[in-house]
């Protein structure tokens, strides 16, 4: 505290701010079970715990509101059909936000809404319900968000056409709720209230119905947009393993992980970010798995963003990250279904933006950045092999040119002799110093990475060409750089694209030119202090009050999968540092056929106690 | 200006971020702006107090010769390293002065070894500039220290390796060459230094010489010399490089008192630990005109042992080797148990006889404990006043050494019998 005091007396530091306080703490399950250690029985107690569930477009046929159950949510709207979690966000106007039980009114005021007839995108469509005595109607729907050809076959056509099969009794109270029982085959359909629900409803392509004399409107699923099939991962690809990534559609997404994860705990829920795209944002977890706290705190941030346009996933990465001025990311963006599938079974919440083809995963910590699915589908020696390739991979990315200018520059000494020679005599026409020279070509390989993204697909090659022979054989023909140094530039840019996450690989090549000019300034004096100062920062870092660097620092109970990936039927524990409500995976003989055969315990419980 | 803490911490960090930047670039330097030492030969000055050669490595030819193997013809125009010497009194103003005519900054740092003329060595100076060598950033640690029975700068002349193009490369492997000939001392500058400074030992140092390249004539009257029985600039050679690197140089305190051949260094490397393996062509025991062939390695550190009584120290010194039987030319076979320990129990004796002679010579003639038994004489006392009261220099020419050795035969060559040569007439060999 002394420390504290007298740096906030010299240097007016108070410390992080208090925003990053949360704090992943162990759940009271954990803490019992830690108590109580070695049992084998580590099923959570608290099974029936209720969680809410929120489903914005799906009502049950009686009526239901989707509010299976509260939890004391304080977000939890009175009346609210999931789509009024921000309240902050009704917009101000005259017009009457609960739907009119007078017809003309509502058509008056959705086509206000709408900015009919200017906006030619929506279309309103006004029937009569063949009842006794007719019943004025009209649906509203966005063309080309919505299908026609579901619109009349399975809304106009048994509105206008069936329903007379009815005897009249006029226009009654529970005529919505009649035609929403009996007449209306659609598979989702919802009532609403709030004309703010309306158009969120119709703006994600819903058919909205308005009936003369009814305070409330039926949405009913009709989304017919167009969207890419689901393809290959682009990204993150691998040999052996699922081939399929992510698209833009939001409910393809949470399909493609459902299929995958074949469980009712599997939760959906969903948020809407964005004043203006009202983007949908659905998270994903499994309710006796994820620790609440946890799933709380990513509805919290979310919730709390306020702004008008969600762009993509990234946008909201950077909205809800803890340390958005950290090179390093916090949160894993993963393009591939069976990664976030196997990410949610370790206790993690994954957040889905819609129109993205990249689902976010919190807390993201730093060996999670190294690892690959893959790692876990060849066997499990080939999985070390894998791992260490790729810690090895970091530390040339960030290290090598810094190493290289360290030792040509300052500790000579170090070289062997002939090499040291042949760098001398490399260098011999060279103009510029070592310093220059590597950012020459450090910058060159970043400007062929750059210009490789973006060049039409028909140029690709040409550039490649191109980029090859001028970094490779001119610049060294020209004597402009060193021939060792086209080693040192090719070898950290093949390194950093080892890194199978693309956001901690660019912050790794960043961080490479940092200490390029630590190790100008102060040879590897500079080196080691960068690399403190690296680790400080690092150490420093929370994801979703997980410590950045857990499980190394602080110490966690190993869950066997940190660098050397231990074979699958010794990976008993998810990872501590996750706290969630179930601890164990499997229990320590998960090869019930190994003990049939001989009666005598084998080595492998010996081995799964020592780490 | 700075609104909050942490911008104030962060201006700072800045603040001793730059404070660091300032305090580093001074020592860097471009690898093409160095010229790099590889050898340095020190000897007495004719004007100045010191003359310093510089072996100094030509990058662009040792680097043009490895990557154009055609233009081979062309390299021997250009020497791959160049010899300067200079007048100096001091070796770090020599550098300075080597700079006014050489453009690159002269640089020990990789330098592999260091000549001194046995003038200097003789009359104490390399024992005051050694000292003062291992204090230098640059210099390694691990660079041989050599005697040279030439001039420093001749040797350093004959430096012109036929294999490499590289003559740091030759050089290394030259001092390496140790670990399997045994001919020469494993002593680094670093072990000079050490054994300088410690009491209870003295440094021996690697010796050079010129060799002298001719072959005498055959007069049918040649005989049986051991190979290790030749020191520097003795050996009947003619070919490859015109130096020879033989036998070691011992020192009393800081003057070099005389010298070692190579079977005398390798029974000095042998009590030192330092012994990797060598080739013994001794007599067959057994057919006193013939030769058996042994490769013969250390297997243990050696175990010495020293007391100190009434009539002066005892020190017991145990040895133990192996080794495979390469030949032997009388065709008797050695792997028959009744025959392999003859031939253990002579060569036991051979290196023990050796190594009496040697201890004895280094007790009487040069008087210097090169062994360090004297280290082993450290733990007989408790402080460094009686180390000094029991003046272990003194000590050393009385004690009484017995040494012995345990040799083991392990392999006895890939033949399982060997038959002699088969004649028409019934007149055998043998």
């Amino acid at each position: 505290m002394q420390l504290k005091y007298w740096a906030n007396k010299i240097l007016g530091y108070n410390g992080p701010p208090a925003s990053m306080d949360f704090e992943l703490a162990e759940t009271e399950e954990e803490q019992q079970s830690a108590s109580q250690t070695g049992q084998e029985e580590n099923v959570p107690a608290s099974k029936s715990r209720q969680h809410k569930i929120r489903k914005p477009r799906k009502t049950g046929p009686a009526g239901d509101k989707g509010d299976a159950g509260g939890t004391g949510d304080a977000a939890n709207q009175p009346g609210g059909t999931g789509a009024g979690d921000n309240p902050e966000q009704s917009k101000p106007g005259a017009a009457p936000q609960e739907i009119q039980v007078a017809l003309e009114t509502n058509r008056k005021i959705i086509a206000r809404l709408f900015n009919l007839p200017i906006n030619k995108d929506v279309i309103v469509r006004e029937f009569t319900l063949s009842t006794e005595p007719p019943v004025p109607a009209f649906l509203v729907f966005i063309d080309g968000m919505a299908d026609t050809k579901l619109i009349n076959n399975s809304i106009l056509q048994p509105l206008m056409l069936l329903t007379n099969l009815e005897s009249g009794q006029g226009i009654r109270p529970d005529t919505c709720t009649n035609v929403l029982q009996r007449h209306l085959p659609s598979n989702q359909v919802e009532k609403l209230t709030l004309f703010k629900d309306v158009v969120t409803q119709v703006l994600s392509g819903a058919t909205a119905i308005f009936f003369d004399g009814c305070s409330y409107a039926i949405s009913a699923e009709t989304k017919g947009f167009p969207f890419r099939g689901v393809d290959t991962a682009r990204t993150e690809q691998v040999v052996q393993g699922p081939q399929e990534g992510f698209v833009e559609n939001l409910r393809s997404n949470t399909a493609l992980v459902r299929r995958i994860i074949h469980s009712e705990q599997l939760i959906t829920e969903y948020l809407e970010v964005g004043a203006r795209n009202n983007n949908n944002v659905a998270i994903m977890y499994l309710a006796d798995l994820t620790n609440p706290a946890l799933v709380q705190e990513v509805k919290r941030r979310i919730r709390g963003i306020k702004t008008d346009y969600l762009a993509e996933s990234g946008v909201l990465e950077e909205l809800i990250e803890d340390h958005p001025l950290s090179l390093m990311p916090q949160i894993i963006k993963t393009e591939r279904p069976d990664r976030v599938s196997s990410m949610l079974l370790e206790g993690k919440v994954a957040i889905i933006v819609d129109n993205t083809p990249f689902v976010m995963l919190v807390p993201g910590l730093l060996f999670d950045f190294l690892h690959s699915s893959e790692d876990h589908y060849v066997r499990f020696s080939n999985g070390i092999w894998l791992r260490v390739i790729r810690l090895f991979a970091v530390f040339l990315t960030i290290l090598l040119p810094a190493f290289y200018v360290a030792i040509a520059t300052f500790h000579q000494e170090m070289i062997p002799t002939d090499l040291l020679l042949s760098i001398a005599a490399a260098r011999e026409m060279v103009p510029f110093p070592t310093i220059v020279e590597i950012l020459l070509m450090e910058l060159s390989f970043e400007l062929v990475r750059e210009a490789g993204v973006r060049v039409p697909g028909i140029i690709g090659p040409t550039l490649g060409i191109v980029g090859t022979l001028i970094l490779g054989q001119a610049a060294v023909a020209a004597s402009i750089v060193s021939p060792i140094l086209i080693i040192i530039v090719a070898v950290t840019g093949l390194s950093s694209y080892a890194i199978p996450n693309y956001a901690a690989a660019f912050g790794f090549r960043f961080m490479r030119f940092v200490f390029i000019f630590l190790a100008a300034a102060l040879g590897f004096f500079g080196i080691s202090s960068g690399l403190f100062i690296m680790l400080c920062l690092l150490l420093n870092m929370k994801s979703f009050g997980v410590p950045y660097l857990a499980p190394v620092s602080p110490k966690t109970a190993s869950s066997h999968d940190l660098i050397i990936r231990f074979p699958a039927w010794q990976q008993e524990n998810r990872p501590d540092y996750q706290q969630t409500l179930d601890t164990r995976r499997q229990p320590e003989l998960s090869r019930g056929w190994v003990t049939r055969q001989s009666a005598k315990p084998r080595g492998n419980k010996a081995n799964s106690e020592g780490d | 200006m700075l609104k909050n803490s942490r911008q104030r911490l962060t201006a700072a960090l800045l603040i001793l971020l730059v404070l660091l930047f300032a305090a580093g670039c001074g020592s860097n330097s471009e690898p093409d702006a160095l010229s790099y030492v590889l050898l340095i030969g020190i000897d007495h000055g004719a004007q100045n107090l010191l003359r310093v050669s510089y072996l100094i490595a030509v990058p662009k030819v040792i680097a043009g010769g490895g990557q154009e193997g055609a233009g081979g013809g062309g390299g021997e125009g250009q020497r791959s390293a160049n010899v300067i010497t200079i007048e100096a009194p001091s070796i770090y103003a020599s550098m300075n002065m080597v700079n006014s005519f050489v453009g690159r900054r002269i640089s020990l740092m990789h330098a592999k070894g260091i000549i001194f003329s046995e003038a200097m060595a003789k009359d104490g100076s390399m024992g005051v500039i050694v000292p003062g060598l291992t204090q230098f950033r640059e210099t390694r640690g691990t660079a041989f220290i050599a005697v040279a029975r030439q001039k420093p700068e001749e040797i350093l002349n004959k430096m012109t390796p036929f294999l490499e193009t590289n003559p740091a490369k030759y050089i290394e492997l030259l001092a390496g060459n140790q670990s399997f000939t045994g001919y020469i001392p494993g002593e680094k500058l670093q072990d000079f230094y050490n054994d300088l400074k410690i009491g209870g030992i003295n440094p021996v140092a690697l010796l050079f010489a010129v060799s002298n390249e001719k072959l005498p004539p055959h007069n049918g009257q040649s005989s049986y010399r051991s190979e290790g029985d030749y020191v520097a600039g003795e050996m009947v050679k003619k070919g490859g490089v015109s130096l020879e690197a033989m036998g070691a140089a011992v020192f009393r305190g800081g003057k070099m008192v005389g010298t070692l051949n190579g079977d005398e260094t390798s029974i000095y490397s042998m009590f030192r630990g330092q012994y990797g393996r060598r080739i013994y062509t001794i007599k067959d025991p057994l057919k006193p005109g013939k030769l058996v062939i042994m490769d013969v390695s250390q297997t243990d550190k050696p175990r010495i042992k020293v007391k100190l009584t009434e009539e002066g120290p005892i020190i017991e010194a145990r040895l133990s080797l192996e080794g495979n039987v390469l030949g032997v030319n009388s065709l008797i076979d050695y792997s028959l148990p009744r025959y392999r320990p003859v031939l253990e129990q002579a060569f036991e004796e051979l290196i023990e006889q050796q190594a009496r002679e040697l201890v004895e010579k280094t007790q009487h003639e040069y008087r210097s404990d090169i062994f360090g038994f004297g280290n082993k004489a450290l733990r007989l006392v408790l402080t460094q006043r009686d180390w000094e009261q029991l003046n272990w220099a003194a000590l050393y020419e009385e004690a009484q050494v017995s040494v012995d050795v345990e040799y083991k035969i392990r392999r006895t060559g890939t033949q399982l019998r060997l038959m002699p040569i088969a004649r028409s007439n019934s007149e055998s060999i043998q």
